[in-house]
This record gives C-alpha cells, structure tokens and sequence, in this order.
C-alpha cells in the first residue's frame, strides 16, 4: 500500500537536510535545559479562557448553502487541504474558527437538550480524528462514506446534547479550539493554554494529532513500503506510541500537561503542511469555483523556504511548550522537586521534537 | 532567554547558508532505472533538476505506471515493459507507482 501524500498531495517535500536536523535538535535540547535553569521559580501564568465568540449561526447557514454548490471534482482539496490544513492555521492566528464555520453546528439549534456524559470528555473526538486521518492517510477513497457519517454522527450528537457535543466530542471543533488557545489575539496564549480543561480523552486527541502527522511521514518513505506492514497498524502504533510515551514521562500528572503538546501539534501541523496549503490551497480554492485546470504558483515551495519554515515552527513549538509546561509544573510539583520534576517531561519534549525533525528528514 | 535567542539567531543564519539557492548544474548523461511491479523494492534515487529520467518497468500484469506530480503515464504488461521518458523541472520528491498503489521508486530531485 502507497500513501497517497495527504489525501491530495502530487509531489511532495525535498527532505530537511541532515545537518539542519541535527542542528535543530541541539538547539532545542540546549534551549530546553537552559530555559529549566533560566526562567522564572514561581508560576506566573493564571487560567484565563478566552472568552467565547458570540453565536453566529447565519454564517453557518450560509457555509450550509455554499457547501451543497461545491463541484464534486472539489470536494477532496476542499476537506483534506482548506478544512483540515486551512482551518487550524487559521485558528492559532485567530483562534477557534470552525465553532463559528461548522454548518452542522446548527443542528444544536433544536436541541433536546440532554446533559452530555462527563465520562465521554474529548474519547469521541480522539475517535473521530483517529477515523479522520485513517482515511487522510490510508483509504482516501473512504472520503466520501467519512463525510456522510461524520454529519450523522454530530447531527445526532447536536439534537440530543446541544452545543456541548461539538465543544467536546467533535473532533475538527476540538483541534481547532485547542489550536485556538494560540492566538494572539485573544489574550496571552499562555493563559489560554493552562485554562484547557482536563477531560476524559484529551490525551487521546494530542496523541492522535501528534502520532498521525508522524506516520504521515514514515508512511511515505520506501522503507515503510518494504517493510510491508499494513499501513492502518502503522498508524495505530504511531498513535499508540504517542500516547504511550507521553503517559509515562507525566504519569504522575495524567492529563494537567496535556495543553503543553498543543504548540508541539502545532507547530507539526505547519511544518507538515505548510507547502501542501500554499500549493494546494490554490488549486483547491480554484476547484472550487469549477476550474479544473489551475496551475497553482509554487514560489512559496521553493525547498530554502520549506526547510526554513519546517524548522523555524517545529523549534517555535518546542519553545512554548516548554514554557507552558514549566509554568505549569511549578503549580503541580511541591517545592523540592521543581527542578527534577521537570526532568521526564523534558525529555519527552525533546523527543517529539528531535523524532519530529528527523521524520522530517525521513519523509 | 537572551542566550537562547542568539542561539536561535544562529541557527536560522546557519540555516540559510547551508541550503542557499543552488543553481542547478547542467545535468550529467540521463537517469535510467530499471524497475519491477513484480518485485517492488522500493529505493529513493536522487536525480538533478532538468535530468532526463528513463524508466523501464517490467509487469507480468498489466498495469499503468505513473509518476505523481509529473504528467507521463504508460502501461506495462507480461513481455512489454512501460517506458516512462522525462525530465522533472522542479525540485521535490515524486513517487513512481504502478496503479493502484505499488511504490516501484521514489525520485528526490535537487
């Protein structure tokens, strides 16, 4: 089995070169344990949760509207490259953007009104996004039955529960929130960070985020083709080896960390696809007002531009996560272990960031 | 913080050196690959930018042989190889696959 690059993808990136790999691991070990020793011994950064956009439910309507004029040939860019690449880059600048886009949002409008199961947390949303990237990255055939039973599912979801349902179990609502902590403009993201609720299953949705972007990689090198093992366990492994690892360097936190690996999917998520939405999101914005032999402008491709945006976003996430979980550390650790405390987490930390610079050379 | 933003300033600096603009060199003779569906065993081959690219790819079914991101397709089947002919302009890394999804090679073009 060939994974098709991103859903849509043709060509794809040149791979980081090494000695940039290995460069940008050093610095984000050095730049870990100095901001260990360097930054401040009290925390200093207070929950505050953005406040929430008013409800503007006409917007939605209209994406309904638009949504059913989309050309059939579109529908692929639209979903694998404007949705799920356009929507969260636009939501760290300008915070959670698909609560007020999501046209099946307006299924909450004639709600009964049911009390959502504290149990449940974000587990549906890991769920769907671990079906999402399933058929991203293996089955990208599958869209079209992915897409008719998402709506089922969250219409239901939005009739029975109302708006809780999409703020906690739809996945695409959940990634873009999370992301949306990041914004700069809605108040220190900091802030925004450690206000994230610990839910049942919020470390499932970071692991998925974090553990698909990573097989997206290995999954298209032609060693993972000789290897000849399905790619759906590829995935799950790679999910699983997220999940896994996480648990263990935090396993006296559980989830209070979570919100810290936000700017590491983040800054994932751009160096992943930052070529694929400049290229592709012109095709697919061409696509969709029904012109079908775009040829798009692969300036912002050029391979210097790549590598310098793949490493500048992985290094700029490893560098507020550490501040995030340092912060939030101080809080959870007593006094005395302030700094070993810190320790595991760390090296979690430059784990994902040197795996994911060295996938990046991979794949 | 300070240290760690000279730090980053270097690297970004280094980074910018170590993979300037490089102007592709006239390329040397053509790439030629030979390749099996039957056998896939999937490499990645470097190639130049403006290379020209031969593939003959040998199946004992039929099947179409493709490269994503470049417009050439061609069919192989038992005693008639495909012959893929082309050069590829821009740099990337493209897949050679035979449909539906058997990676013979992958190209990295510098």
């Amino acid at each position: 089995m060939t994974v098709l690059a991103h859903g849509v993808g043709a060509r794809h990136d040149l791979p980081l070169p090494l000695d940039l790999v290995l460069q940008g691991a050093a610095v984000a070990l050095l730049a870990s344990f100095l901001a260990l020793g360097l930054l401040w011994t009290k925390p200093r950064f207070d929950a505050a949760e953005p406040a929430p956009d008013r409800d503007w439910w006409p917007v939605r309507l209209l994406v309904a509207v638009g949504l059913v004029l989309v050309p059939a040939a579109a529908w692929p860019h639209l979903v694998f490259v404007l949705v799920w690449v356009g929507v969260p880059v636009l939501s760290m600048l300008f915070g959670p953007v698909w609560r007020v886009l999501n046209p099946l949002r307006v299924a909450a409008r004639v709600t009964l009104g049911r009390a959502y199961p504290e149990r449940l947390g974000h587990w549906p949303a890991a769920l769907g996004l671990l079906a999402f990237t399933w058929v991203e990255l293996v089955s990208p055939d599958a869209l079209p039955w992915f897409l008719v039973a998402h709506a089922v599912v969250n219409v239901a979801g939005g009739v029975v529960f109302g708006r809780t349902w999409f703020e906690r179990a739809d996945g695409f609502e959940v990634f873009s929130t999370l992301l949306g902590r990041l914004s700069p403009l809605r108040g220190n993201p900091f802030r925004a960070l450690v206000a994230t609720p610990v839910r049942p299953g919020l470390v499932a949705v970071v692991a998925v985020l974090l553990g698909s972007t990573a097989f997206d990689s290995i999954g298209s090198t032609p060693a993972w083709e000789r290897l000849s093992v399905p790619d759906t366990a590829g995935l799950v492994a790679a999910v699983a080896l997220v999940a896994g690892s996480y648990l263990l360097a935090c396993r006296s936190f559980g989830g209070q960390l979570a919100h810290s690996m936000v700017p590491i999917v983040a800054g994932y998520v751009v160096a992943h696809y930052f070529s694929l939405l400049a290229v592709e999101g012109q095709r697919g914005v061409a696509l969709l007002f029904g012109h079908t032999g775009f040829t798009p402008d692969d300036t912002l491709a050029a391979p210097v531009l790549v590598a310098s945006v793949q490493l500048g976003a992985v290094l700029a996430g490893h560098l507020l996560a550490v501040v995030s979980a340092h912060d939030r550390a101080l809080r959870l650790l007593p006094a005395n272990r302030h700094l070993t405390g810190q320790v595991p987490l760390l090296v979690l930390m430059v784990g994902y960031t040197s795996g994911g610079l060295a996938l990046l050379f991979a794949g | 913080m300070k240290t760690v933003h000279a730090l980053l300033l270097a690297l970004l600096v280094l980074a910018g050196c170590s993979s300037g603009p490089e102007a592709a060199p006239p390329a040397a003779g053509p790439l030629v690959l030979d390749l099996s569906v039957d056998h896939a065993s999937p490499q990645r081959v470097e190639a130049v930018r403006g290379q020209a690219v031969e593939l003959t790819v040998t199946s004992e079914q039929p099947v179409d042989v493709h490269v994503h991101g470049v417009d050439v397709l061609a069919k192989a089947e038992s005693g008639k190889p495909a012959v893929l002919k082309f050069t590829v302009d821009r740099t990337g890394t493209y897949d050679v696959e035979a449909h539906p999804d058997t990676l013979l090679v992958q190209l990295v073009v510098r």
